[in-house]
């Protein structure tokens, strides 16, 4: 008996440094298990049953397996759902990542002055809070005084509805103008890590800026790229803050800014459905999920 | 090569140009709707839209800030917020404080531990967030109803804290990784123990790493609307997004209710200058992010 | 030496006692602490409610009657997605001990065995007598009822007199046929050629059912109606204002124009919509307010068809309205009810129906500057007919289709009334099921 406590006692006393170590990530594990990981599986518990948020079905609910998830795929509406998503994060996706490198590169690579003011300008829509935005953007959006159509009149062109008629627009609008920054700081870091003498190299051999660019600057940003267009999509895929304020409560007639996550929001809470929202809610969670595990391969690279 | 030297002279100066122009077009992309926010805040008589001020005055911040109560649209009700951003405050401050004591732990440890299920771990650490947050919406109340941190701005900033520590411990463990292993051995060499080489050298070289750490933790309080949405009841509770959301348009295209505009705007301002500064001081350091990555064994 | 330790003790002992006896006397016969939480909208409704005073008499009486010390919290969810918020808390329990609720929410919310019985608390109140019997009903299910109603408000077909003037038309001005109004209506649009729309009828779309004497619930059966020869009523009615006499252009659904500020501006003479407008939208505290209002808005009563014998009465009417219910998890029923009592007492609620113009339930609310609103008093006839909504789960499904079909098929689509029917039966079968919706045969 004595042998094995004093066997123990040194196991414990040689591996001190480590076993401390492992304990130092026990608090934030508990913190992100308790709050992420039950709340999830208590999401994925109810998608397999027929609860509702009120009414009969509220207290009678009960497992139903995989019943949601296939009156999911025979609904119409979810799959015109899907449509407005995909379009809607594609276009998105292009236009965020395009604003976000071209921020980039005028805040590291190009030629021009200024570029504190510059960055600083640039930072500045995401240094805004998220709730602010809608707000912000309504006052260009109003169809009598706001400045979009002011700017259209004054140069002739037809005022548009920006927040009825071309509401898609408007979103995808404000998307950007919100989400470039994500872009910009990470890809104004992947080009600042570039060494200088890449470049004087380049020169050297007499390359002009777009071969420098082409033969030096893309490949090193490979990695960072791809994942900035994954973090991307993941994000927008989850996010419906904007289309919810020019929603509302229940979607609309024509369906045009019922992205997947607001689709799944009014199943729940408009039409008291929560077995099945909570199905919605986990297909998105599994597109998430895939693309995370895309990021995680790209990261090995 | 005498082609491309040619190319090189043609070419250049019309870049310039087209840079110049590029960008002029996304700045003013990216001010115009800005433009509005400054102009009403300090516009006498301010108006829902972007209009020329008829008179400057600084009255609308003071208002903000020395609670006076502010009134406006129907049935005149006052709304007072200094306090919603005294809420926005702590719990920005607790999320900031929680994460990082939480994500160097963890970090410093998952950079210096070595074991089998490493990678594993950290994938599920950033997996953890998968699931969106309005399914969850439920499920997260009845938790948190039962721990009790409904109605409590620390409980909002445990639940903020937590969403944003995956990301967060990928970041700080980055930084980690940049330091070789040895420096701690290093230290041990030259008498420190463990602890003491961690605080007096590690953590002064990770500096970066938290700075960048705790302003984007700070913010992710700052900013935080669905979390308090789903947890807090009172409106004296509310942080400054709520009590924005809870004045402002009531429905859609009904422009031009409830509070003034003015005092709304300049809260709106303040609520921007911590981020803004932030983001301005920090710049550099947001530059030296390295995601993690996983390591090949 | 042991004497004296006896003597210690002793001393001890009876000091012991003592602070016990002292402590259990402090506490029994001072007032008991508690807490009753109140669950309302954000904004004009909490602060009406803090500005009343309600709360400080309510405090004072449980004090002197019950000998409790109440504290009373309000929570607040904005006034936009406030349905959903409230639920959502029932669901979650974490909802006020009483709450504002609307009335297809109390029902939703009996069936789920979420809200207390609150028939024992009514029959022992004198002032319950005092409600309208049509608001007691309302809320009663199977015999118990749920909540206190607080106010009702209902459709009302404003018109500009200024522009009625200037067209030559009769003023006051109360049309008993659609028929009537779109006569009306057309004259307008002779004499006013610019107004960019003369109607908006569109803002409680299934008013024509009613006002054709059809219903779009069957209580007795539980099943919604998919066809019927009213519904045939209410797309005729909208094909023929906007593409028929071209009194409402597209585009104000489409590109959503806000009708209230239209109609403050005086560019759009009728228009359907609540009682809660005249002081809400247009009052001298509301977005867009009308200066002399009681000279410009002229009020009517929503038509009835023409159709002979219309159930509903001579003006077909829809109602909205909010009550006070109190959860059955509540740990404090009687506290939870007398603070109903005192919510709900006559001068407050009259000072609410004034500030706010919403119509008072109760009999004896008919004072201060309440009773003097000639608004509030020509209203509040109208609750006289006014048809209740449907309350199953259901009517969210069924009035999304509506308005789909509406905006699709009939805006959009530009279709027929007749397709637009049967497109809206389908829809509403699929989207009901089968067995919750039934067709009326067109004769």
């Amino acid at each position: 008996m004595n042998l094995k406590v004093l066997k123990i006692k040194t196991w414990i006393r040689d591996n001190l440094d480590q076993i401390v170590l492992s304990l130092l990530v026990v608090p934030a594990l508990v913190l992100i298990f308790t709050f992420q990981l039950i709340p999830s599986a208590w999401t994925i518990w109810f998608s397999l049953t027929d609860i509702a948020l009120v009414g009969k079905k509220a207290l009678n609910w009960s497992f139903v397996g995989l019943k949601n998830y296939l009156d999911m795929i025979t609904d119409i509406d979810f799959w015109r759902s899907m449509n407005v998503t995909i379009q809607y994060c594609a276009v998105s996706l292009v236009l965020r990542f395009t604003v976000g490198i071209l921020a980039a590169l005028f805040m590291t690579l190009s030629k021009v002055k200024g570029k504190i003011l510059i960055a600083a300008i640039f930072l500045l829509p995401s240094a805004i809070p998220g709730i602010m935005h809608p707000y912000v953007w309504i006052s260009m959006l109003e169809p009598k005084y706001g400045t979009l159509n002011t700017i259209l009149k004054f140069f002739g062109l037809p005022p548009q509805s920006w927040t009825y008629g071309a509401v898609v627009e408007s979103l995808i609008m404000i998307n950007t103008w919100a989400g470039y920054t994500f872009t910009m700081i990470l890809m104004a870091s992947a080009f600042k890590s570039i060494p200088r003498e890449y470049y004087e190299v380049a020169e050297i051999y007499g390359a002009s800026r777009w071969q420098k660019f082409r033969k030096v600057t893309l490949p090193l940003i490979k990695f960072p790229l791809i994942l900035c267009l994954i973090l991307i999509f993941k994000e927008d895929i989850d996010d419906f803050t904007y289309a919810y304020m020019f929603t509302g409560e229940s979607p609309r007639p024509d369906f045009k800014t019922e992205l997947l996550s607001l689709y799944a929001y009014h199943k729940a809470f408009h039409y008291y459905e929560l077995g099945f929202g909570c199905a919605v809610g986990f297909v998105i969670a599994i597109i998430v999920f895939v693309l995370t595990l895309l990021q995680l391969r790209v990261a090995r690279v | 090569m005498a082609m491309s030297g040619i190319l090189k002279k043609i070419g250049e100066p019309s870049y310039t140009l087209l840079e110049y122009v590029v960008l002029i077009t996304l700045m003013m992309y990216v001010l115009t709707p800005l433009l509005w926010l400054l102009e009403t805040s300090v516009n006498t008589d301010p108006v829902p839209y972007l209009s020329i001020p008829k008179g400057i005055t600084i009255d609308h911040f003071i208002a903000v800030l020395t609670n006076r109560p502010i009134t406006g649209g129907y049935a005149a009700h006052p709304v007072y917020m200094t306090r919603w951003i005294v809420n926005s405050l702590i719990i920005s401050g607790t999320t900031m404080i929680i994460v990082i004591i939480l994500a160097v732990l963890a970090s410093y440890s998952l950079s210096r531990l070595r074991f089998r299920g490493k990678n594993l771990l950290m994938t599920l650490i950033l997996l953890s967030g998968f699931m969106p947050r309005m399914a969850m919406i439920l499920p997260l109340f009845q938790l948190c109803r039962t721990l009790g941190l409904v109605d409590n701005l620390i409980g909002v900033a445990i639940v903020v804290a937590s969403g944003t520590l995956p990301t967060q411990i990928w970041i700080l463990k980055g930084f980690f990784d940049q330091l070789p292993r040895d420096l701690e051995e290093q230290a041990w060499i030259c008498g420190c123990d463990r602890v003491s080489a961690v605080f007096r050298i590690i953590l002064p070289n990770v500096g970066p790493g938290l700075a960048v750490v705790a302003f984007m933790s700070f913010l992710s309080g700052w900013g935080a609307f669905t979390i308090p949405l789903i947890l807090i009841r009172r409106e004296y509770l509310f942080p400054i997004s709520l009590g924005i959301a809870s004045v402002f348009i009531h429905n859609p295209g009904e422009i031009g209710l409830v509070v003034d505009y003015g005092p709304t705007c300049a809260l709106a301002v303040l609520y921007a200058i911590p981020s803004i500064a932030l983001y301005i001081l920090l710049r550099e350091r947001l530059m030296e992010i390295r995601l993690a990555r996983l390591e090949v064994r | 030496m042991a004497s004296t330790t006896k003597i210690i003790a002793a001393a001890i002992v009876v000091v012991i006692i003592a602070a016990a006896g002292y402590y259990w006397y402090y506490t029994t016969s001072q007032p008991r602490t508690t807490e009753i939480t109140l669950m309302t909208k954000a904004g004009l409704w909490a602060d009406f409610i803090r500005n009343s005073g309600v709360l400080e008499d309510y405090k004072e009486r449980m004090l002197k009657e019950k000998n409790v010390k109440v504290e009373v919290t309000i929570i607040t969810a904005p006034h936009r997605g406030y349905g959903e918020k409230l639920i959502t808390s029932f669901a979650a329990g974490s909802e006020g001990d009483v709450c504002w609720v609307s009335p297809t929410d109390v029902f939703r919310l009996a069936e789920t065995e979420y809200l207390l019985d609150l028939t024992p608390y009514v029959s022992k109140w004198a002032d319950w007598e005092k409600f309208y019997p049509a608001a007691r009903n309302a809320y009663t299910i199977g015999g118990k009822v749920y909540a206190v109603p607080n106010d009702a408000a209902t459709m009302v077909l404003y018109y500009r007199k200024d522009l009625f003037k200037k067209a030559g038309l009769p003023v006051p001005w109360q049309p008993e046929t659609w028929d009537e109004v779109i006569e009306v209506a057309l004259k307008l649009k002779e004499k006013f050629p610019d107004l960019p729309m003369i109607i908006e009828a569109w803002y409680e779309e299934q008013l024509p059912v009613y006002s054709d004497g059809g219903v779009i619930y069957d209580p007795s059966d539980g099943k919604f109606i998919a066809k019927s020869p009213q519904l045939l009523y209410l797309f005729k009615l909208y094909y023929d204002i906007i593409y028929k006499y071209g009194l409402m252009p597209k585009e104000f659904k489409l590109e959503g124009w806000d009708d209230r500020k239209l109609f403050a501006e005086g560019k759009l003479p009728l228009m359907i919509d609540g009682t809660w407008c005249y002081t809400e939208k247009w009052g001298p505290n509301g977005p867009y307010p009308i200066e002399n209002r009681e000279e410009v808005i002229g009020y009517a009563h929503p038509p009835s068809s023409g159709r002979p014998n219309n159930p509903h009465g001579k003006y077909p009417n829809t109602f909205r309205d909010y009550a006070w219910v109190i959860s059955a998890r509540t740990k404090e029923p009687e506290l939870a009810f007398e603070l109903i009592k005192e919510l709900t007492r006559a001068d407050i609620m009259a000072k609410w129906g004034y500030e706010t113009s919403h119509l008072i339930v109760r009999t004896d609310a008919m004072i201060g500057d309440y009773a003097k609103d000639k608004f509030l008093e020509w209203n509040t006839e109208a609750l006289k007919y006014a048809v209740p909504k449907p309350t199953t789960t259901l009517f969210n499904k069924y009035m999304d289709a509506l308005k789909e079909v509406l905006r699709n098929e009939l805006l959009i689509n530009g279709r027929t009334p007749e397709e637009c029917l049967e497109i809206f039966a389908e829809k509403v079968t699929e989207k009901l099921g089968e067995e919750n919706v039934k067709e009326i045969p067109i004769p």
